[in-house]
Formats: C-alpha cells, structure tokens, sequence
C-alpha cells in the first residue's frame, strides 16, 4: 500500500491558532508558580494572541490572514525575500530579467578593470531569436581602424558644433531618479573618460554641473528648469542653462522607453526638499509631467519647436523618441522636409524599460523595441532622403559592445547607455528605483544609503567601464571587417527567420509581411 | 499616509515613554534599592534585573532614534506589559508602586500609539491596516 504523506494547511493553520491561545494562560501560571521569567512569553504570546485575533477577526483586506492567522504571514513574508532568493540563489546564470547575471557580471569586469574572459563556452541559448555579428573572413587589424569621430551641429554648420570620440554616451538620468552621490560619480567619471553625460529632465543640473563634465541638457515634457508657469518654454531660462560652459548640447524628449506616450514620473517618496526646489514641485504627491509639450500639438508645431529650441539655444540640438506610430513619424520626417528644420539628432529610445519609475502597462506594453524602431527609423530616413540631415542615436540594454555594434549595423551613430553605468556604479538590480529605498544608494535620496557610495573610487569605475567598452567595441569592429563604424550595415548581422527583426530587414522573404 | 516621526504628536509621544522607560532602566542598571527590593520580590535579582534593564534602554534607544521608533514602540510595549503583569500579580500598588504601576500604563499607551502612528516602520504591523 502507498504511503502519502500530506499537509492540510487550513488544519495546521487553525491547530496552530488554538494552540497559540492555550500557550498563553499556561505561560501566565508558569509566571505566577514557577519563575517570573516565564513572563517573557506571556507578554510575546499576548501580543501574538492580539495580532491573530485582529487578523482573524479584525481587518478585512487580506483574505489569507483573515483565514489563516498569522501562520499566514510566513506567505507574505516568504513572498517579499522571493526576489532576493532567486536573484541569489535559484534563478540561473542567463534568466533574471532586465539584466542576467552574466551581464551584470561582464559590466561589473569592466568597472572593475579585470580579465573579462570565460572559459568552456557561451551560456547563451542559440535559438531562433539570437541575433549575432557576422565577422569577416578577412578582419581589420584594430590599429588599422578609423578613429571614432561624430560631430553634431555639422550638418548646420554651427560654431558650436560639439565632436564625440567615444561611441559611448551615458544617457538620460535626473537628479531626482538618482541621488546627488550617484549623479556626481556618473558626472566625475564621465569627466575622465571624456564622454558626454545627459543630464535628465530634472531641472537645473546643479549636481551634474559640480564635476565639470560636459553635458547634453535635457528638456523633458515638464520642461523643469526652463519652464514657464503654464508649461511653456521659458527662452531666457534656456539661454542661461545653454550659456553654462559645461552645456554642450540640448535634447528635446518627446518620448521614452520606459513608459512611451506618458510623461517622466518621479514618486513622492524620492522628492526632497531641494529636488522640489530646483523643479519648482510640491513634496506631497508624485510628479507626473505632461505627456507632450505643451508647443508640440502636431508634426508642424513639432518642427517649429525643434527650430525655436535650436535658435534659442544656440547649440546642437536633438530629439528623443521611442518609436510607435510610424505615420506620425513619417508625418514629422515630411514637415522636416517641408520646413527645412532638422533635429541634429534623433535618438531611438528602446521599449525595453529604464531606470526610471513607469506604471508597469507602459512599460510592458507599449512601443517598439529597440532593434525593430532603430531600423525602421533609419529607414524612414534613408527613404525621405535626409539620413545625412542628421545623427541617429541608441538606447536601450545597451551595456555590452556586441549590442552596441548591433544598434550601429542598424543605422546608429552612437549609443547610449544609462542602465550600464549604473551596473558600473554597482548597481545590483535589487529593482527598487521608484521606492528611494535603493540599496547601494542610486537611486535614493536617503543619506545614509548614499553613504556607501563613494564619489571618488566609483568615478574611477565609470572611467573603466567606458574605457573597457570602448575596447570590446574596437575589436568587435575589427573583426566585421569594417574600418569605420559608418560601414556597418544590417548585412553584418545574422538575424534569423524567427527574429521580428528579419521581418522588417527582409520584408519580401516574409509572408507575414507579404501578406 | 506615512507620518514623520519628528511631527509634533509623534515627538512627544516617544518622548514621554522613553523618559519614563529610560529612568526605570537607569534605576535598574545602577542597582537602586528600590529596583533590587522590587526584582527580589520577584525572585529575578540580580539577573532578572540587569536584563530588564538593558532591553528597557535598548528601547529608549530606538524609540528616541526616528527611523527606528516604531520597532522602540514595540519593545516598549513588551516590556511594559511585563510591568503591568508584574504589578497585577505579585508587587501591588502601594505608594510608590502605585506610581511605577501608572507610569507602566502610560508608557504601554503611548507605545502603542507609536507603534500604530509610525507603522510604516514595522512591515507587519503595517499590513494590518494598510492595504
């Protein structure tokens, strides 16, 4: 005959409760006849006895306690370490998402600046899905390769045209989603390594200003720090931010990854009293900015915008958008031609998510992802005939060299990263960037969790982690057979029939797409 | 809504219960006569007293330290149940020991009440009346 063995809940729940109850008065006489010591459970088992009974009894909003007891309440606290326990000990090397582990691992190599190698393979799984680099039988040596040279504002003319060497950018993060720690060991580092940091739509970059590093100023949908009081541009605000030495160029987000079609959003937890200052906000509730400009109603109001924010600015001058509604875009590509006013650069923000907080239907459920809106951007360009009227810029999980030169084959001319350095920064992805309640002190504006993030020795980090980067996307290169990242093309990738991305690059291969 | 633990209300209320508590552990751990006559009379001296002592000033810690209060709420509480027990069962309420006995009920009210205000501090407590 089998033996089954098992646990009826609701009986261990319900034994558990009466023996709770029975527990106390026995401690009380064990009090009383044999040692006053025995008072300790008496008091614990009489607070347990009146929290059981509020759950059992009392509250009405969870249906397990109100069931269960407080038995219950190993669930909710098993529940709240889960992630800790599968990042540390169950999930496997290559299925934590937004980042797994190997790719944490290799940015935390390079910030580190240790032997990046592995041994006895990939981990990764080759499927269907997997895009890769096709290397050339015949690679370029990489002191043979041309030197990484972009120069916004060319196209213009302008003398204030700004030149990166680095393909690298760190994108954009506000004081507000970061802590003035982070912000200032992102803008230190970027200093030494010599690459552009964007400062966020955050308002006046005090703390990115502090470290001298040069800086693409960003103008959100709130516009904090050049707005007016209904939400319009403020131009002599914008003249003084332009004018700041470390400004080198402005960009204008339309739209993000994280949540696309909705505007920033910063939870009232993480808005200190200076954060309210420096936007002009109040403390009490969360700040959620506009979903659009109040300038940009329509693709012709847009263009004129972008034109205005050129003039006033004086400076090279860009949009950000994640791609959604193609017509809308080809709409606004047409108005740039019809008004011969070109952004500098378009930047093509993933749908992939970001650092900051989004409510979870945006983030998961809108906008194109990275590799299928970078190409179909390009394309809209190259068709429109006004690819060379401007740059094309990346972002989105863009933290390791193989997927930067995927974004380039795609038609980017640069990238940028903001989840890569704070992965540099040490970042452990305990997912608590809306909570202020980061752990290594990123994104929390609590002192004593910024404590441990050391400006100096953490800048030195970012400083090797672009440094490292910069390497693994030089040899990368090399091995396309390219000499200039210019050269890469979509035919340098191997993209499989099971990626949407062969759809869109093969468009007559596929029936879907013929159909 | 989260309440600072530096409001007005919630200032006084730790104060007061870590004023009382922190003399009690002060009378213990300096081995006041009237503290060993009490413990004695509950068979706990010196030991009994001593530990009392300490987890009353671990208390008094919390309670006073802001982020923590709650958890010092919690402590307190404990601690002074113990005393109204103390007093219910074996010391009375004579003279003094009456107003040890009404310091000990003060003290449990305004420990619970900063442990019910400031909950947001102790997570279960919290899930009990926050959803």
């Amino acid at each position: 005959m089998a033996l089954t063995f098992e646990i009826d809940l609701h009986k261990m729940s319900r034994s558990a409760n009466v023996v709770l109850v029975l527990l106390l008065p026995v401690a009380f006489v064990l009090g009383l006849k044999v040692s006053f010591y025995f008072h300790f459970a008496t008091v614990t088992l009489l607070l347990m006895n009146l929290a059981n009974a509020f759950y059992l009894f009392g509250q009405k909003r969870h249906t397990l306690l109100r069931n269960f007891g407080i038995l219950a309440q190993a669930r909710y606290f098993l529940e709240s370490i889960g992630p800790e326990m599968r990042q540390y000990l169950f999930a496997s090397d290559v299925e934590e998402r937004p980042f797994n582990r190997q790719e944490r691992a290799e940015v935390y190599r390079k910030a580190y600046n240790v032997d990046s190698a592995s041994s006895f393979g990939s981990q990764n799984e080759f499927n269907v899905h997997e895009v890769k680099i096709r290397h050339s039988m015949f690679p370029v040596q990489p002191d043979a390769l041309d030197p990484f040279c972009i120069v916004f504002g060319e196209e213009r003319g302008l003398p204030t045209a700004y030149t990166i060497n680095k393909p690298i950018m760190i994108s954009a993060m506000s004081f507000g989603a970061l802590g003035e720690n982070a912000v200032r060991s992102l803008a230190r580092g970027a200093r030494a390594a010599g690459v552009l940091m964007n400062t966020g739509e955050g308002g006046f970059p005090k703390y990115h200003l502090m470290e001298g590093c040069d800086l693409i100023f960003q103008i959100g949908t709130a516009k904090f720090g050049v707005r007016n009081k209904d939400g319009t541009l403020n131009d002599v605000k914008l003249r003084a931010v332009a004018n700041e030495a470390c400004v080198k160029m402005l960009e204008i987000k339309l739209s993000q990854g994280a949540k696309p079609g909705k505007g920033g959003l910063l939870p009232k937890e993480k808005i200190s009293e200076e954060i309210a200052e420096l936007r002009g906000v109040s403390r009490d509730e969360d700040v959620v900015s506009p979903s659009g400009h109040a300038e940009c109603r329509d693709a012709a109001s847009t263009v004129q915008f972008i034109g205005h924010v050129q003039d006033v600015g004086g400076l090279p001058t860009g949009i950000k958008l994640c791609f959604g509604n193609e017509t809308d875009f080809r709409n606004l590509v047409a108005e740039m031609k019809a008004q011969q006013i070109f952004p500098d650069w378009i930047t093509v923000d993933g749908a992939e998510g970001g650092t900051g907080a989004a409510p979870k239907s945006f983030m998961d459920g809108v906008g194109m992802p990275l590799w299928a809106g970078l190409h179909t951007v390009n394309q809209i360009l190259i068709e429109a005939g006004i690819r060379d009227r401007m740059k094309i810029l990346a972002s989105g999980k863009l933290i390791n060299a193989a997927r930067m030169v995927t974004a380039m084959a795609l038609g980017a001319d640069a990238c940028y990263s903001a989840r890569g350095f704070m992965l540099a920064l040490g970042c452990i992805q305990a997912l608590q960037c809306g909570k202020n309640t980061c752990p290594i002190g990123i994104t929390t504006h609590d002192p004593d969790l910024q404590r441990g993030l050391d400006i100096a020795s953490k800048a030195v980090r970012i400083n090797h982690f672009v440094h490292n980067l910069t390497h693994d996307f030089e040899q990368l290169q090399a091995a396309t057979g390219k000499p200039s990242h210019r050269q890469l093309t979509w035919q340098d990738l191997y993209i499989p029939e099971g990626s949407i991305l062969h759809h869109l690059v093969h468009p007559h291969d596929s029936t879907k797409a013929a159909s | 809504m989260k309440q600072s633990p530096n409001d007005i209300p919630n200032l006084i209320l730790r104060i007061v219960p870590a004023v009382i508590i922190g003399h009690a552990a002060m009378m213990k751990l300096t081995a006041d006569p009237n503290a060993a006559a009490i413990f004695k009379a509950l068979d706990m001296e010196p030991g009994g007293r001593i530990l009392i002592g300490v987890i009353e000033l671990f208390a008094v810690v919390l309670l006073l330290s802001g982020r923590v209060s709650a958890w010092g709420g919690l402590l307190g509480l404990g601690v002074m149940c113990g005393a109204v027990i103390a007093h219910t069962t074996a010391l009375g309420f004579d003279k003094q020991l009456g107003m040890l006995f009404g310091s000990a009920v003060v003290s449990t009210i305004a420990c619970s009440l900063v442990l019910f205000r400031l909950r947001h501090q102790v997570p279960f407590v919290q899930s009990m009346f926050d959803s």
